[in-house]
């Protein structure tokens, strides 16, 4: 009988060592000889002309190098590409977002112009000297008013909706004709800042005889950031290495390619010093992507049982003033998780993603699905209410019963098992569900409150291949046993405290029966690691993990051909 | 203008501007990047040191004001030779993930227990209050300081990394299962 010691055992992280002495290496803790540093002048303004830019003090700063506006980049170097945008919507607008602005800006914190100078107190000082003239324009940031007219965020569109996304599934005007009561409710998510501890961080270098671009940047997705660095600088691919090294938390939003990034690689190029910008949290909360910021009506029929028989939903997701990389994918999630853990055949819905002058909304703990959960879950209670009912038992009522797995919902995604009824009732039981309620009603006979809140919760995770991701839901993983015997595990996840240096060891040395100790798990440099998408909506185990057990069944088939004819 | 101070008992000597932040002096001259920037505000606590053994958040001091003084960094709290109880602690008691704020949050848990050796959960938390984390949500920080504090109450041996590795199971802490989790796979390939 075979037994696992590691996997499931508590063992102490292996990346620990490091991260609790002060001996780890975080972006800003590269030294390079010669290291050059760049501060971003930003816009004050959520929506203005350039009138002028003029950098030409900063410039005769002593310790500045450089000093570029939009135009000099756009203009005078040639650089025309827009940062990239990942969707697979038709008729989505994609206006031009330039790495420094250009004529206009459309949002408070967009970078006007970058300075670099010799230490990073001058190139702050230096920032200062840059001349900038704005004439304000009407700036919009309500996405509710953008979708109605003007003013707009980008005048040549013409309009602020990004795109329009209708869907129907089942028959939900039947469903409403026919429904005991109707209930209207809008629900708002507001918009969050992602806030890692770590800001954004990155310092590029131009090996000029190699002809090769390195950049370490605090990121989720070293290979993804390597290929768009590629497009958007007209780089070839293969002579571009990123490096994430150990990175201070990400939630999502170190899951991008931001302008910064592009800037201070071009610059590497052409002043063949190393370049670094570590961001301020000031400049962190304006120019970092932000989280949620949706407006969604709602409108359900239910029997009087409490069973809802159809959805309306109005989702309007606040894309901000530009595409960044997963923007306009973020408000769809939401619909494709609208039915949550209940049976819901008929929906009508419509996901409309609007401009407006606000920093880009993008993908940021669960993207998008946990507002889904937020609107079903107060669906569930505004129905209860409403009925006069229990919300477990309003929950019970529309549960997708366990005898229906595998179910597919009628937003199209397929759930392969659950018992969610048997989970509900366990947690009622450990909190002791009748008994608050009867709490309740005793405090209430003395003009006291106590709330009770319940929610459920299901949620597309992973993003492995399959209907929320169709693109790039797989990863990789090499293993190689060295000649002394030691493991190498290279993985095409990039961990930034999930820590996967332990679990992916764990894995190895069970499957391959070896010391933990003799395994040594690689990840975030393009140069060691083989393509890899990234660590991101809870994958690095689920599908990185997968990968590697590929890997492992490889090498152990190998190993059992050679031991075979030895 | 000249700066001396002491930093993890070592001498340090620098000319630098009088606007010089203590971290920067730490980080960028004398090369200790244990310490780290998170906010630049005072807020978050990431860049935690000790002056004169008393915990400051060094991004809101100037260097020249710890010049002939004292600093202690996470470098001179403890070493992977002999780990602070309290380095220990945060290990075992996966009080980390992405470690970014760990080492100030250490810095000042060290000091928290110079002042109070037996801290309740309550008191931790608000000794802790000027350090922020964004992946654990606290719990295992509150655990790992009350681990730190026992042991230190207790004079319990200092630790090196090495004598902690190979990292198997703590033997206080046997696997949930006892005898491990058969893989069903293999199993059945085996009877």
């Amino acid at each position: 009988m075979a037994f696992t010691t590691m996997v499931g055992a508590r063992i102490r992280r292996r990346e620990d060592p490091r991260l609790i002495t002060g001996r780890a290496t975080y972006v800003d803790d590269v030294k390079q000889v010669g290291t050059v540093y760049a501060a971003f002048v930003r816009s004050p303004y959520g929506h203005a002309k350039l009138l002028k830019v003029d950098v030409n003090a900063a410039k005769a700063h002593p310790a500045v190098l450089a000093a570029y506006t939009g135009d000099d980049l756009h203009h005078a170097h040639g650089l025309k590409s827009s940062l990239p945008v990942a969707h697979k919507m038709a008729d989505l607008k994609t206006p031009p977002h330039f790495i420094l602005a250009v004529d206009e800006v459309r949002v408070v914190g967009e970078a006007v112009a970058v300075v670099v100078a010799d230490s990073p107190y001058a190139a702050k000082d230096a920032a200062e000297l840059v001349e900038v003239e704005y004439e304000q324009l009407p700036a919009v940031v309500d996405p509710l008013k953008a979708m109605e007219g003007p003013p707009y965020v980008h005048s040549s569109l013409g309009t602020n909706v990004a795109f329009r996304l209708p869907f129907a599934a089942g028959d939900t005007d039947a469903a409403f004709a026919a429904a005991d009561e109707i209930i209207k409710q809008r629900i708002v998510n507001q918009r969050v800042a992602p806030v890692p501890i770590e800001p954004r961080s990155m310092v590029a270098n131009w090996d000029a005889g190699m002809q090769q671009l390195t950049l370490y940047s605090a990121t989720q997705i070293p290979h993804l950031l390597r290929t768009q660095l590629a497009v958007v600088l007209g780089m070839s691919e293969n002579h571009i290495r990123t490096i994430a090294p150990e990175v201070g938390g990400g939630f999502g939003a170190k899951l991008n390619v931001y302008a910064e990034e592009v800037v201070i690689s071009w610059i590497a190029t052409q002043l063949e010093r190393p370049v670094k910008y570590i961001e301020t949290r000031s400049e962190c909360f304006q120019a970092m992507i932000h989280g949620r910021d949706q407006v969604d009506d709602l409108e359900i029929a239910c029997k009087r049982d409490g069973t809802i028989t159809g959805l309306k939903l109005r989702i309007v997701g606040n894309l901000g003033a530009y595409h960044q990389l997963l923007t306009p994918v973020v408000p769809t999630l939401t619909l494709l998780m609208a039915p949550g853990c209940y049976q819901i055949a008929n929906i009508q819905a419509e996901v409309i993603g609007v401009f407006t002058n606000t920093m880009s909304t993008d993908a940021y703990r669960g993207a998008g699905r946990p507002e889904a959960t937020f609107f079903i879950e107060r669906a569930m209670d505004l129905v209860a209410q409403r009925l006069k009912l229990d919300p477990v038992d309003v929950r019970r009522k529309n549960f997708i019963p366990n005898t229906a797995f595998p179910h597919t919902t009628s937003t199209g995604l397929t759930y392969d098992s659950g018992d969610y009824e048997t989970t509900m009732d366990k947690a009622l039981k450990i909190v002791d569900y009748a008994g608050l309620r009867k709490r309740q009603a005793e405090l209430r006979k003395e003009g006291r409150y106590l709330g009770i809140g319940l929610s459920t919760y299901v949620e597309v995770c992973g993003m492995g291949p399959s209907a929320a991701m169709p693109a790039a839901g797989w990863d990789s993983a090499t293993i190689r046993v060295e000649p002394t015997g030691s493991i190498t595990v290279l993985t095409g996840v990039s961990p930034h405290g999930q820590g996967q240096e332990t679990t992916f060891a764990q894995i190895v040395a069970d499957e391959l029966g070896v010391p933990i100790d003799s395994i040594n798990v690689i990840h975030g440099d393009t140069d060691k690691v083989q393509y890899g998408v990234g660590t991101f909506g809870s994958r690095g185990t689920a599908v990185g993990g997968a990968a590697l057990k590929l890997a492992i069944d490889t090498i152990q088939a190998k190993a059992i051909k050679i031991a075979a004819h030895a | 203008m000249q700066i001396d101070l002491t930093v993890n008992g070592k001498r340090a000597s620098l000319d630098a501007e009088p606007r010089l932040l203590l971290v920067h002096a730490l980080r960028d001259v004398i090369g200790l990047t244990g310490t780290h920037v998170g906010c630049d505000t005072s807020s978050c606590g990431a860049c935690t040191v000790l002056l004169d053994g008393v915990s400051v958040k060094s991004c809101t001091v100037f260097a020249v004001q710890a010049s002939g003084h004292e600093v202690t960094t996470i470098e001179g709290i403890g070493t992977a030779d002999e780990l602070h109880p309290m380095q220990e602690a945060f290990w075992s008691s996966h009080g980390l993930q992405c470690g970014y704020c760990t080492t100030g949050m250490i810095v000042s848990a060290v000091d928290l227990l110079k002042r109070n050796p037996d801290p309740s959960d309550e008191q931790i938390r608000a000794g802790l209050e000027g350090n922020l984390c964004r992946c654990t949500g606290y719990e295992n920080i509150v655990k790992s300081v009350r681990v730190a504090a026992k042991a230190m109450r207790e004079h319990a041996p200092l630790h090196s990394v090495r004598d902690l590795m190979p990292i198997h199971p703590p033997a206080e802490e046997p696997p949930p299962s006892g005898e491990g989790i058969i893989i069903p796979a293999l199993e059945k390939a085996l009877t």
